[in-house]
């Protein structure tokens, strides 16, 4: 752990940071040598990314809103939701072909995971990534804007002509 | 009842909605029914699958606690309310993406150790590879004879090389890399490889900053305790090689000029 601290502080002022996912929930005073044996070490982002910043490496905002979504409503059923749930839930947005690339795409990319029986669950790169308790209270926070509903419709047009 | 106790953790639904008390009402009714081993069996299955589903609704209740109890439905209403950009702007304050894919943990290394050592050796004859079996005596000796194998040479190269570290030691550290570089590729190899035996011989020792990425040549008493041994793997560098030769004749110019 000490050298996960001394890399740290050289990382740290160019904006990064070593983020240490282990397999089971820890409380930072309980952990054992065989919890860091078997943890993951990712070096990530020590800052937010801006929205400029995320299109401009390739992401579309609704693509993140529709991962947004997703780690939001499956991280609220306790990480894990059935998939027809988490579709359902997503076409309240999306059209239907969107929502299924959408669940696709993040489960290749490794934010979910689906088991055999169809159940989604919150994938090691979200563990890694995402501070789901953060997430979860920013998006309480949000004041809910009239026009969503006539996009979602539009949007469901489009994508039932496709 | 195993299916109802099955389901609702599986799909992960608000184990609170199920009953659990009438359940075991009616499990004990049941169980002063039963006539045969396999009811029984059923049962105690049956009750089993009832305190999986208690045991679930202690972790619901945590993980309810850490989402700050908020409901999965207010969360569904939540996000078709909202609209894309907040949230994208949401999901930014929580998100740390990572900088590189690429990962391996010290227990993933050491399963692929196990499992490359559990390999099967090499078929030598089907893969037609020569057998270290097949070199004879005369052959060795042709090989002495024209000067690809000489059995004083190793001996004298071990001496030199151990005088020349000793030599260097009386003025300070010695540097791994600055001290094999040779004039070429082969007389470093040459010199690593004198260095490997000093090293398992005792009379030198290789000690490693994985933080600095430095490694010192050490020479040791012989009745020094070496401590905790164990097996490096050095990989011969060349971009190393060369820099270290650049310094060392760059270092002897200056003391000329």
């Amino acid at each position: 752990m000490k050298i996960v601290e001394m890399l740290n502080s050289r990382l740290q002022p160019i904006g990064m940071q070593v983020k240490v996912v282990f397999e089971q929930p820890q409380r930072d005073d309980k952990i054992g040598e065989e919890d860091l044996e078997r943890a993951r070490f990712y070096i990530t982002l020590a800052h937010p990314l801006s929205l400029s910043d995320v299109v401009g490496s390739g992401w579309r905002i609704d693509e993140v809103a529709a991962l947004a979504a997703v780690i939001s409503y499956v991280s609220s059923r306790g990480g894990k939701a059935p998939v027809n749930d988490v579709r359902e839930m997503l076409q309240t947005k999306f059209p239907r072909w969107k929502a299924e690339a959408a669940i696709e795409r993040f489960t290749r990319r490794g934010y979910l995971h689906i088991s055999e029986d169809d159940v989604i669950y919150v994938g090691w790169r979200t563990r890694a990534e995402v501070d789901q308790r953060e997430l979860l209270k920013a998006l309480m926070e949000i004041v809910p804007t009239e026009s969503e509903e006539s996009t979602a419709a539009s949007e469901d047009v489009s994508g039932g002509e496709r | 009842m195993i299916e109802l106790c099955r389901t609702v953790e599986r799909k992960g639904l608000n184990p609170f909605d199920v009953d659990v008390k009438s359940l075991l009402t009616r499990l004990r009714r049941m169980l002063e029914e039963a006539r045969y081993v396999e009811d029984i069996v059923m049962d105690a299955e049956t009750l089993y699958r009832i305190a999986l589903l208690i045991a679930f609704q202690g972790r619901w209740l945590r993980d309810k606690a850490s989402a700050l109890f908020i409901d999965h439905q207010l969360v569904a209403v939540k996000l078709a309310m909202a609209d894309n950009e907040s949230l994208a702007q949401a999901f930014l304050r929580s998100w740390r993406p990572i900088v590189r894919l690429e990962q391996l943990t010290a227990y993933k290394a050491r399963l692929g150790m196990e499992h490359f050592l559990n390999l099967p050796s090499i078929n030598r004859e089907k893969s037609k590879l020569p057998s270290p079996r097949e070199i004879s005596v005369s052959e060795i000796e042709e090989m002495m004879r024209a000067g690809l194998l000489e059995k004083a040479w190793f001996e004298e190269k071990l001496k030199e090389v151990h005088a020349e570290l000793l030599d260097q030691a009386r003025r300070g550290q010695v540097d791994y890399w600055q001290f094999i570089a040779g004039e070429d590729l082969e007389e470093s190899v040459a010199r690593a490889y004198a260095v490997s035996f000093l090293v398992t011989n005792g009379k030198v020792d290789l000690r490693v900053d994985p933080l600095a990425d430095k490694k010192t040549l050490v020479v040791l008493d012989e009745t020094e305790d070496r401590g905790e041994t164990r097996s490096l793997a050095v990989a011969i560098d060349e971009e190393i090689l060369r820099e270290k030769k650049r310094e060392r004749q760059s270092g002897e110019n200056s003391r000329e000029g």
